[in-house]
């Protein structure tokens, strides 16, 4: 809602809310819409003019990361999430400007001290920083009904072979897929799943329970490992 | 594999915890061990290469070369030594970069034996025993509910 639109764009007169007398007119758009197609676009032009403006640099290598350096040689990163934005630097009075600046031009709120961002757990502390997807872990195994499965000590059983063919009946696709994704989605902090993930990832066309059982199998490891995480000493 | 083809896997780590990694089945054939290495030495010098002008932009800069461990002393050499070699002149010449940013220093490759390899758990189905240890090494561990202090954490 906050993009400003280049284009010329309109919508019919949302329901309820039709001018008598009037209805075969249509509304033009001032500000871009949720779901309008110029929406992310004009959304990312306005927060990128107002980044540089403020004296951001977008990295050339990254384009979602925002560098700024103050005269006095402090640094501020700004990491944009469509429109999540998560920001760090080593200047207490640079940070506070751009909170203010940013609560008053977006009307946004600040959240404080990251510990949960799309679905990661962060926490943070004088030793260092733990994240991890343990909610995620366990709503994922509630929603394939795994939560009281028999939990496996490793991701991929040794020895583990699958075949393009496969062996047993014929498995559901949509069910299969919607347990790669949420896997998938796992690795952020799970790289040990990863090679289990690619492995059963490759296997889209004719599912047979062979490569089910390989799939329920990384659930059974994540249901012994739900809590564990990636942790970044300070030192 | 079925089709001959190997999988690639690399990880890349601060201090002592992962932080960036890969594991995807390459889109050729290797006909040697040593080719499907350099292969993947390949994509892990593209990664660090762009690793270290991030990095450099966040206040970082890299002045050693990124150490990169491969477990394949033949493609150590091939790296190194632009010998004309009977069983590596098919090699596509692309992959020869990783020549380039040694001489650079950008990147070093360094030989590590197989065992302490911590990107096979990338690229197969391992043994339990294995597996944990390799799982520790990329700094995975059980959060401890009450202190975040590295020596509570649990496995």
């Amino acid at each position: 809602m906050n993009g400003n639109l280049k284009e010329v764009v309109y919508v019919e007169q949302p329901a309820g809310f039709v001018v008598k007398g009037e209805e075969e007119k249509v509304c033009r758009l001032k500000k871009a819409l949720y779901g309008l197609k110029q929406a992310p676009r004009a959304w990312n032009s306005r927060i990128d003019g107002y980044l540089s403006q403020k004296g951001f640099i977008r990295c050339p290598y990254e384009h979602a990361l925002y560098v700024k350096k103050s005269l006095q040689g402090r640094v501020m990163f700004v990491c944009l999430y469509v429109d999540d934005i998560l920001f760090t630097g080593d200047d207490p009075t640079m940070i506070q400007d751009f909170k203010q600046s940013m609560v008053k031009e977006f009307e946004m709120t600040d959240l404080g001290l990251m510990a949960y961002f799309l679905g990661l757990e962060v926490k943070q502390c004088s030793d260092g920083i733990f994240i991890s997807q343990t909610k995620y872990a366990t709503k994922v195994l509630k929603k394939f009904a795994m939560e009281d499965c028999c939990p496996a000590d490793n991701p991929v059983e040794y020895g583990t072979k699958l075949t393009k063919e496969g062996e047993g009946d014929l498995v559901n696709p949509t069910y299969y897929k919607s347990i790669v994704g949420c896997l998938r989605y796992l690795t952020c902090t799970r790289p040990d799943i990863l090679y289990g993930v690619g492995l059963i990832n490759r296997y889209m066309e004719k599912l047979r329970s062979s490569h089910l059982k390989t799939t329920k199998w990384i659930l059974r490891f994540v249901k012994g490992s739900a809590s564990y995480g990636l942790f970044y000493p300070s030192s | 594999m079925e089709d001959g083809k190997s999988t690639t896997g690399f990880v890349f780590f601060i201090g002592e915890t992962a932080f960036t990694w890969t594991s995807k089945k390459q889109s050729i054939v290797a006909l040697s061990t040593c080719e499907a290495e350099y292969i993947v030495a390949a994509s892990c010098v593209c990664h660090a290469i762009w690793l270290r002008k991030l990095m450099e932009d966040l206040q970082q800069k890299q002045r050693k070369a990124t150490r990169i461990f491969v477990d394949n002393k033949s493609a150590i050499a091939l790296a190194k030594n632009p010998v004309h070699h009977e069983r590596s002149k098919h090699i596509d010449t692309r992959f020869h970069f990783i020549r380039e940013h040694i001489k650079e220093g950008d990147v070093e490759l360094v030989h590590v034996k197989t065992h302490e390899q911590i990107a096979d758990i990338f690229t197969k189905p391992l043994k339990t025993d294995v597996f944990c240890y390799l799982q520790k090494k990329l700094g995975i561990m059980k959060m401890d509910g009450t202190s975040l202090r590295g020596e509570n954490v649990s496995y």
